[in-house]
C-alpha cells in the first residue's frame, strides 16, 4: 500500500487509487466538476489541479494514481492559479445568468469561484450563444449555454441507467451537450442527471422556479415508494407559505447510501411526494360529521370493549377485524399485533392486494409498500394470518362486527354497494389513513393520521435492512402518528404498556420480535443497520 | 411520461434542431464495405469494439459520399454503441461530412499556427475565387469550402487539405492558381506530402 503525504500529513491509500480519494480519506476536499465517486473518470474539468513534487507540471487529482513517497500540495499558490486559470476558461462562455438560475446556492461554478476565482474578469469578447430552457424530457431541463462540458450526465446514462442518450456533439467552444435528434430523456432514473450537473445546465422542471435553493430545510429519511427503501433527504419550507401554494415538500433528493441507493434514486420516488400535501385527511369525522380526536378515542374504545363479549342478540362473540397496512412503521405494526390480535384477539393482516408494479435490477422493485418486510417479521403477513380480501370477505358474511382499516381503499377489493352495506352492518367501522378515499367516506370514524415523514420509526426493506424515517415537520392539521393514536387506546383499554414515543416501543420491539434483537435506534443510525444474515432473509417469506 | 399533474410534456418538448433531421436515403453497407468492417473489427479486443467507430464511420462516408442518419444508425448497430455517441463523433471531428460534398473539399485549417500564417485571408481568397462562403458548395458540385480545425501539419501552416492531399504554406496568392489547377487537371493536381508518403508505403 504506498504512503503519500497530502499538505503535511502522511497517509496509506490502497494500490489503484486516487490522489483525490485518498485526500477525501484525510478530509481534504479537492474542488471537482467531472469526477464523480460513482461513474468512471473523465479528467476534462481540470478544476482538482494538485502540485505534487518533482513533477513539473500541475497534475489533475481525479486521475493521478497514489505513489509511494509522492508528496503532495492540495492548496499551494500554484495549485490556486491553476484553478484560477481553469476557472476562467470555463467561465469563458458562461451567460453568468445565476439570478435567475435554479442551481443559484447550490452551483460548483459559484463556490469554487469563491475560492479561486478571479474577481476581477478579463474576458470582453463575444459570448457563444447556445440553446436554453430545453426541455430534454418530462422531468429534466437543459440550459446549454450554463453546461460546462463536465459530461457527468453523459457519463450517467452510459454507465448507470445504461440509456445513452446523452451526448457531447460538435467541437471546441461550439461543444454543446444534448440528445439524439429526436430522442428524449425519458428513463427511470432521469432525475438523477439534476443531481450530479454540479452547475445550473440541468435543472429540476419539477422544481423549477419555486424556491430559493437557500429556503429549504433538509430532513433525512427513506423513500417509501418501494421496498428499497432507497435514502434520501427531503427539502421543505415550512415558514413561507407563499411558495408552491403553500405545500411543504419542495423536493427529494437522494441521499448517499452504499449499501441500498449509492448515490441514486428513481423519478418514482423522487417525484412522488404530491400525496403528502395534497389530499390529506385533516379533521376527525364521525359519520361525515366533525369531531374531535378525545370523541373518537372514547367512542372507539367503548366499541373496542365489547369485542370478545357475547352478543345478546345474536348469542356470538363480537369480533374485530384489522388490516394493517405495510406502510406502517414497525412501531405501528407491532403496536397493532399487541392491541388488537393478542389483547384482543382481533383477525388481523397487513397483507394487502397491490397489483405489483413495475421493477428492475437497480432500484425499482415491485413491492411497492416499504414495510412489507417488516410486517413479515413481526407475524402480520404469515401463511396463517388472513389477507385482506379474507378479511372483507368474512365482513360481508357478518362473522366480523367491528373493522379497522389503516390507509387502505377497500374500493380495490369490493364494489361501492358492497363497502356501504358493510358500512351499515358494522358495529364500529374505523378507518385511519393519510388520504383521503372512498372508504374513508363510508367509515363510521375517519382518523387523520401523519405521513411517514410527519413522524418517527422504522421500515425494513427488501433486503433486511432495518431504516429510520426521521420526523421532518409535524403532522399536517389535525392529522396524528398512528402509533400515538394506537398508545392513547391502549391506554384507555388499561393494556399497561408504558411506552412513550417509537423509540420506547421499538426497544419492545426488539425484545419481543427476535430478528431486530440488540438493536436500538442509535445503532440504526442515518444508514440503517442490516437485522440478519441472507440465510435467515431466505427463511421469511415475503410476499 | 410525467408523474407531475401540472407538467405537460408532450407539447413543450423542443426537439434538438441539429442538423441530421433529414434521415437520408436507406442505409446498409455494400457487401464488400460489410466484409471490410468485419476485418476492421477484428482489430480491436472484444472490449473495445466502440473504438472501430471511426474507421467504421470512413467506409460509410467512402460509400455514400456523406453521413447521415440512417448511416449512424447502422453504424451504431454495427458497432455496439448508442446513436447519440456515434453522432458524438461524427459530429467532433471535421473529416466526416452530413451533407452532400464537391469532387474536391478544401479545408482551410483556422487552428492557431495557420489562423496566426493568414489562413483566414486564404480562405477570403478561395470563397472568392470559387465564388462560394466557406461551408457550402458550389452548384456545379465540383468543389466544397470548409473551415476545419488542426490537420497536424503547423510546422507548414497554412495548411489546405483537398481531398486526402495536404497542400502546404498556402498564400493568399496562391489560392486562385490552386483552384485553376484542380479545374483543369482534376486529381493530377492534387500534391502534398500525404500523397508522398503514401506512396512511399
Amino acid at each position: 500500500m504506498p504512503t503519500l503525504t497530502i499538505d503535511g500529513r502522511q497517509i496509506d491509500s490502497p494500490d489503484g487509487s486516487t490522489v483525490i480519494q485518498a485526500a477525501e480519506t484525510l478530509g481534504i476536499f479537492i474542488p471537482r466538476y467531472c469526477y464523480h465517486p460513482g461513474l468512471s473518470i473523465a479528467g476534462n474539468c481540470r478544476i482538482c489541479l494538485i502540485e505534487v513534487e518533482k513533477n513539473p507540471k500541475l497534475q489533475i487529482a481525479c486521475n493521478t494514481p497514489v505513489a509511494d513517497g509522492m508528496v503532495v500540495h492540495t492548496s499551494s499558490v500554484k495549485a490556486d492559479e491553476g484553478r484560477r486559470a481553469v476557472l476562467e476558461f470555463l467561465l469563458a462562455n458562461h451567460p453568468l445568468d445565476c439570478p435567475v438560475c435554479d442551481q443559484s446556492g447550490e452551483c460548483d461554478l459559484q463556490n469554487f469561484y469563491m475560492n479561486f476565482g478571479l474577481y476581477d474578469p478579463r474576458f470582453r469578447e463575444q459570448k457563444i450563444k447556445k440553446k436554453k430552457a430545453v426541455a430534454v424530457g418530462p422531468h429534466v431541463m437543459l440550459d446549454q449555454e450554463r453546461c460546462i462540458l463536465c459530461s457527468r450526465c453523459v457519463r450517467f446514462t452510459d454507465e448507470i441507467s445504461k440509456t445513452g442518450e446523452f451526448g457531447i456533439f460538435n467541437r471546441g467552444d461550439r461543444a454543446e451537450v444534448g440528445l439524439y435528434p429526436g430522442q428524449q430523456l425519458d428513463n427511470p432514473y432521469s432525475g438523477n442527471v439534476v443531481d450530479i450537473c454540479p452547475v445550473g445546465a440541468l435543472t429540476d422542471r419539477d422544481f423549477r422556479f419555486k424556491a430559493r435553493v437557500w429556503y429549504l430545510s433538509s430532513a433525512p429519511t427513506v423513500c417509501n415508494g418501494c421496498a428499497q427503501g432507497c435514502n434520501v433527504d427531503v427539502h421543505y419550507v415550512l415558514d413561507r407559505p407563499h411558495l408552491n401554494d403553500g405545500a411543504r415538500i419542495l423536493r427529494v433528493k437522494p441521499r448517499y447510501n452504499a449499501d441500498v441507493n449509492q448515490w441514486w434514486m428513481c423519478d418514482e420516488g423522487r417525484y412522488g411526494f404530491g400525496w403528502i400535501d395534497k389530499g390529506r385527511l385533516t379533521k376527525v369525522r364521525r359519520q361525515g360529521a366533525g369531531a374531535t380526536w378525545e370523541q373518537a378515542v372514547a367512542g372507539i374504545t367503548e366499541e373496542l370493549t365489547k369485542v370478545g363479549e357475547r352478543d345478546p342478540e345474536r348469542g356470538t362473540c363480537l369480533r374485530l377485524g384489522v388490516i394493517a397496512s405495510p406502510q406502517l412503521t414497525n412501531e405501528e405494526l407491532f403496536l397493532i399485533r399487541e392491541i388488537f390480535q393478542r389483547a384482543l384477539g382481533a383477525r388481523v393482516t397487513a397483507s394487502v392486494p397491490m397489483p405489483a408494479g413495475n421493477s428492475d435490477n437497480f432500484l425499482i422493485r415491485a413491492d411497492k409498500n416499504p414495510n412489507t418486510h417488516g410486517a413479515a417479521l413481526i407475524g402480520l403477513t404469515d401463511a396463517t394470518a388472513p389477507d385482506a380480501a379474507a378479511i372483507v370477505a368474512e365482513t360481508l358474511e357478518g362473522q366480523l362486527d367491528a373493522l379497522w382499516v389503516f390507509g387502505y381503499d377497500l374500493t380495490k377489493l369490493v364494489a361501492d354497494e358492497d363497502l356501504q352495506r358493510l358500512s351499515r352492518s358494522l358495529r364500529l367501522f374505523v378507518f385511519s389513513g393519510t388520504n383521503d378515499n372512498p372508504t374513508a367516506g363510508c367509515s363510521h370514524w375517519a382518523l387523520p393520521t401523519a405521513a411517514y415523514l410527519e413522524k418517527e420509526g422504522t421500515f425494513v426493506n427488501a433486503h433486511g435492512r432495518v431504516q429510520r424515517i426521521g420526523r421532518a415537520f409535524p403532522p399536517l392539521s389535525d392529522s396524528r402518528e398512528d402509533w400515538r393514536v394506537l398508545l392513547e387506546i391502549a391506554g384507555r383499554l388499561n393494556l399497561g404498556f408504558a411506552w412513550r414515543s417509537p423509540e420506547e416501543i421499538f426497544q419492545a420491539l426488539a425484545r419481543s420480535v427476535t430478528p431486530f434483537a440488540g438493536l436500538t435506534y442509535e445503532r440504526i443510525g442515518l444508514h440503517g443497520a442490516s437485522l440478519m444474515t441472507d440465510a435467515s432473509v431466505a427463511e421469511v417469506a415475503v410476499t | 411520461m410525467s408523474f407531475h399533474p401540472k407538467m405537460a410534456y408532450d407539447a413543450t418538448f423542443q426537439k434538438s434542431a441539429r442538423p441530421l433531421e433529414d434521415e437520408g436515403p436507406a442505409f446498409v453497407y455494400t457487401p464488400a464495405n460489410r466484409a471490410r468492417f468485419d476485418e476492421i473489427v477484428r482489430r480491436y479486443p472484444p472490449d473495445r469494439r466502440r473504438s472501430a467507430v471511426l474507421p467504421a464511420l470512413y467506409l460509410a462516408q467512402q460509400q455514400q459520399g456523406y453521413i447521415t442518419a440512417n448511416a449512424i444508425r447502422h453504424v451504431a448497430g454495427l458497432v455496439g454503441i448508442t446513436r447519440a455517441e456515434v453522432e458524438d463523433v461524427v459530429s467532433f471531428y471535421t473529416m466526416f461530412y452530413t451533407k452532400p460534398v464537391g469532387t474536391f473539399v478544401l479545408q482551410v485549417c483556422r487552428t492557431l499556427s495557420c489562423a496566426l500564417n493568414g489562413a483566414e485571408r486564404v480562405t477570403e481568397e478561395l470563397s472568392a475565387k470559387i465564388g462560394i462562403p466557406p461551408g457550402q458548395t458550389d452548384p456545379s458540385g465540383t468543389f466544397t469550402l470548409l473551415e476545419v480545425e488542426c490537420l497536424g501539419a503547423c510546422d507548414r501552416a497554412p495548411v489546405v487539405m483537398v481531398n486526402d492531399a495536404w497542400h502546404e504554406n498556402v498564400k493568399p496568392g496562391d489560392a486562385a492558381r490552386l483552384v485553376d489547377d484542380l479545374r483543369s487537371r482534376g486529381e493530377a493536381a492534387l500534391s502534398g506530402c500525404h500523397h508522398v508518403i503514401e506512396q512511399k508505403r
